[in-house]
């Protein structure tokens, strides 16, 4: 099976910081992959070159090559506008826009010049959300009205109705009660049959909970990375073993 | 134990409402002493109205006018400026620690500084450039005026657009929109109360503006829409009353006091819409 | 059954081109405002060159334009600004104090801050017409040195108050939390820790402050008039001129030579005000070092 992104001797710099350090990487279709690794790790800067955000946020360099389907992200031929429609993006903290919830859905398909069937691509988004028979009659009312986790799951569909190839979730859960927490993980067995899934998880337990695959990062570097199982039952390496049984200080 | 320094805490606690009641005896009575001076005014006004002003009050509608109509003017021509400049600042972060103190300088400058650039500069162009344009014009006012309140603006606007939360612009980013439509179609609406609040502010600034106006806005006392031709205010009136017989509450004091009146009146009219905005903007929840 | 989403690169670039021009538009207007300001400073100094000399600078007004000078209006000025801010700068501080960080939140606190914040907000040309009003012709000071300190004291004040209120609101809210969760009181909070933080802040919240008030001419036109004072003040109720005032006086004149009379003294009064925020920021300069080291 050929990975879906393929990164080689990728590398990103903050100024003089090296965020992320020669990596190579491949990311498989269909999978939930979490990125996990100690604060700092350079975890929200794989996220964000995925989509090529970074290059909005901070002020960074990089190196190195990221394919997506065999293409270059970074080449003449992709556009970034487009490609952040392929490669969705949530966040940490849950952030509709303070309008209704038809617009925020609506926005993103108003952009990129998507004016057909726009009724029922939102009830799609929604639908896969397990927002819609909540929300089908209210959907004039303002998004910021909604409880944190249902903010989330909208922000999941308002990426959702673009349909993009892959879904980038920056600690989704982490400002979310247990409660929401579990139903966005219930969501991602379901979401990951039309997308792929990167994911930042707010625990090691998510982590075991969700993702097919693992990647753990650590100061920029790539430590290992391979199936969720056997990183959790057979870490190839010390630090993995260390990192994912909690003694990671070293 | 707690109770072992109660003397201790005492102490503390009487030194803390001896400075309370200082502090805020003195702050309750710079606010009664301009509460009083501002009933002065008012008392001096009705003098005015109830026939103290000689019939000098025939000028004070065409000064009302000229007032709103040269800070409206000015505040318009400003916005475009401002919005321009604080979305640069915005879009450069690195350049605040410079720009803040720099145009907080520019939104201070004393304003004579302004009139005499008005009268030497601006309306002998204006002139030159648009034909049919008096030596002193409403316009040449607004234009200066203008340029008066465009730091303060800027400023204040930069403020708002910087207080916006980040996961905001992210959120619109991570969609595929440009820099440009996040601002425009995001962000500014959502702080369109703020950016008003901000106008506002500015206009009240501009309302209470004197050196400009008396200077190059003439002093034609008609109610024109008609900005190349000279323009009354209620400050520029104010001062060719000052600069005319002044004597115990004779005419031209309680005409005086009429226009401050009115122009007071104007300002915090304003003032508290701005105020007002300000609180009916809902702020970002607070998570 | 829904259509895929499809890629337009015709809109794509459309968009692009729209995102760069209004970047582009954005850039311009920016340097076309602060060109004109340069554009200002420059006409005001070209204009008035030939006249900035020592003579212009320390000789007494005078009817004629080659002999007059801004020597009068200097010490007047200063004269009239230094007893005002000896006044208004603790007066200031300690009503920002109160309001920012003792008041209790109420609703008499808050009507308060807005009476304040009207206070500074309030045309300085109304505090001439009430100055007129009560110190000149109520409490019988007349046109004099007293009148116009009086005046400018009440337009400092609330000025200096809502500024130092923004120097104060600028401390992090987390350094006072601290202190109150080791028992301190609000005072001490305010004493040991937030003034110490905010201290340089304070200083040059006030010197812009400072420099706008010793430039306002208009309070001054109003209570003093343009009359003749052909020397420095001996005592309160002497008359006093002052260097907008001057400037002002200039600018109404016909002749050209004291249309540039006029904009030399604008020149100087540009400079002090120029050197007066300078100070200001070079004291908040340093405080923002200090808080990268903490």
């Amino acid at each position: 099976m050929s990975a879906l992104v393929e990164m080689r001797a990728f590398t990103v710099r903050y100024g003089s910081t090296l965020a992320l350090d020669s990596i190579d990487l491949d990311l498989h279709a269909h999978r939930v992959t979490a990125v996990i690794g100690p604060a700092g790790a350079g975890k929200s800067t794989l996220l964000r070159a995925l989509n090529r955000m970074n290059e909005l946020v901070a002020v960074s360099s990089r190196e190195g090559t990221i394919r997506l389907g065999g293409v270059d992200i970074h080449g003449g031929d992709i556009d970034p506008l487009a490609l952040r429609r392929r490669v969705g993006m949530t966040f940490e903290r849950p952030n509709p826009f303070p309008r209704s919830i038809f617009d925020n859905l609506a926005w993103g398909l108003s952009i990129h010049g998507v004016d057909d069937h726009v009724e029922a691509r939102i009830e799609q988004a929604l639908t896969r959300v397990g927002l819609w028979s909540l929300l089908a009659d209210r959907l004039d009312r303002p998004a910021r009205e909604l409880s944190l986790g249902d903010q989330q799951r909208l922000c999941i569909a308002r990426a959702l109705v673009l349909e993009p190839e892959i879904l980038l979730m920056d600690e989704p859960c982490s400002r979310l009660d247990p409660t929401s927490t579990a139903r966005i993980e219930d969501l991602l067995f379901d979401l990951k049959t039309a997308t792929t899934i990167v994911l930042v998880p707010h625990s090691l337990r998510q982590t075991s909970r969700v993702a097919d695959d693992t990647v753990l990062l650590d100061a920029g570097t790539l430590i290992e990375a391979g199936s969720t199982e056997e990183m959790f039952t057979r870490p190839r390496r010390a630090r993995t073993e260390a990192f994912v049984t909690g003694r990671f200080d070293v | 134990m707690i109770t072992a320094h109660s003397a201790d805490a005492s102490k503390t606690r009487r030194r803390e409402a001896l400075v309370l009641a200082v502090f805020g005896g003195l702050t309750i009575l710079i606010g009664l002493l301009a509460l009083v001076l501002v009933a002065r005014l008012a008392s001096a006004a009705l003098h005015g109205v109830t026939g103290g002003a000689e019939g000098l009050l025939v000028t004070l509608p065409a000064a009302l006018w000229g007032s709103i109509f040269i800070a409206l003017g000015a505040v318009v021509l400003a916005i475009p400026l401002a919005l321009a400049c604080a979305a640069t600042l915005t879009e450069h972060p690195r350049i605040h620690h410079v720009a803040v103190p720099a145009l907080d300088g520019l939104a201070n400058v004393p304003t004579v500084i302004y009139g005499v650039l008005a009268l030497d500069l601006i309306a002998p162009l204006l002139v030159t450039w648009l034909p049919g344009t008096d030596m002193r014009s409403a316009l040449a006012a607004m234009i200066v005026i203008a340029f008066l309140v465009v730091p303060l603006m800027t400023s204040l606007f930069d403020r708002v657009l910087g207080g916006v939360a980040p996961e905001l612009r992210h959120a619109a980013l991570a969609l595929g929109a440009t820099p440009w439509e996040v601002e425009r179609m995001i962000v500014w609406p959502v702080v369109r109360p703020q950016l008003l609040a901000a106008v506002l502010l500015c206009l009240a600034r501009a309302l209470g503006e004197t050196m400009i106006v008396t200077l190059v806005a003439g002093s034609v006392a008609t109610v024109s829409l008609d900005p190349r031709r000279g323009a009354e205010t209620l400050s520029s009136w104010s001062i060719e009353l000052a600069l005319g017989d002044i004597t115990s509450g004779g005419p031209h004091m309680a005409a005086m006091a009429v226009a401050a009146i009115c122009l007071f009146a104007l300002v915090a009219a304003t003032h508290f819409g701005a105020e007002t905005w300000l609180r009916r903007s809902t702020p970002e929840p607070a998570r | 059954m829904i259509p895929a989403i499809v890629d337009q690169p015709r809109r794509l670039a459309d968009r692009h081109r729209r995102s760069r021009r209004s970047r582009a538009t954005r850039a311009v207007a920016t340097g076309i405002a602060s060109g004109v300001y340069i554009a200002f400073a420059a006409h005001l100094i070209v204009r008035g060159f030939g006249w900035l000399d020592l003579d212009f600078l320390t000789a007494l007004p005078s009817r004629f334009a080659d002999q007059t000078g801004i020597g009068a209006a200097l010490t007047g000025s200063v004269m009239m600004i230094v007893p005002a801010l000896l006044v208004a700068i603790p007066g200031g501080i300690i009503v920002a104090m109160y309001l920012e960080e003792l008041a209790a939140p109420s609703r008499s606190t808050r009507i308060l801050r807005h009476w304040m914040n009207l206070l500074a907000t309030t045309p300085p040309v109304i505090h001439g017409i009430v100055g007129l009003l009560v110190a000149t012709l109520d409490l019988g000071l007349g046109r004099s040195l007293a009148a116009g300190t009086l005046t400018l004291t009440a337009l400092l004040l609330p000025r200096i108050a809502i500024r130092a209120r923004g120097a104060l609101a600028e401390v992090p809210a987390a350094l006072r939390h601290h202190a109150w969760s080791l028992g301190a009181s609000r005072w001490q909070t305010l004493r040991h820790h937030v003034i110490p933080a905010a201290r340089r802040h304070l200083l040059a919240a006030s010197t812009v402050a400072v420099g706008r008030t010793f430039g306002d001419a208009a309070p001054l036109v109003v209570l003093g008039g343009l009359i003749w004072v052909a020397a420095s003040p001996a005592g309160p109720h002497d008359p006093v001129t002052a260097l907008p005032l001057e400037v002002f006086g200039w600018a109404t004149r016909p002749e050209v030579d004291f249309r540039q009379l006029a904009a030399a003294g604008a020149t100087v009064l540009l400079a002090l005000y120029t050197f007066i925020w300078a100070l200001g920021w070079i004291w908040r300069g340093d405080d923002a070092k200090q808080g990268a080291r903490r």
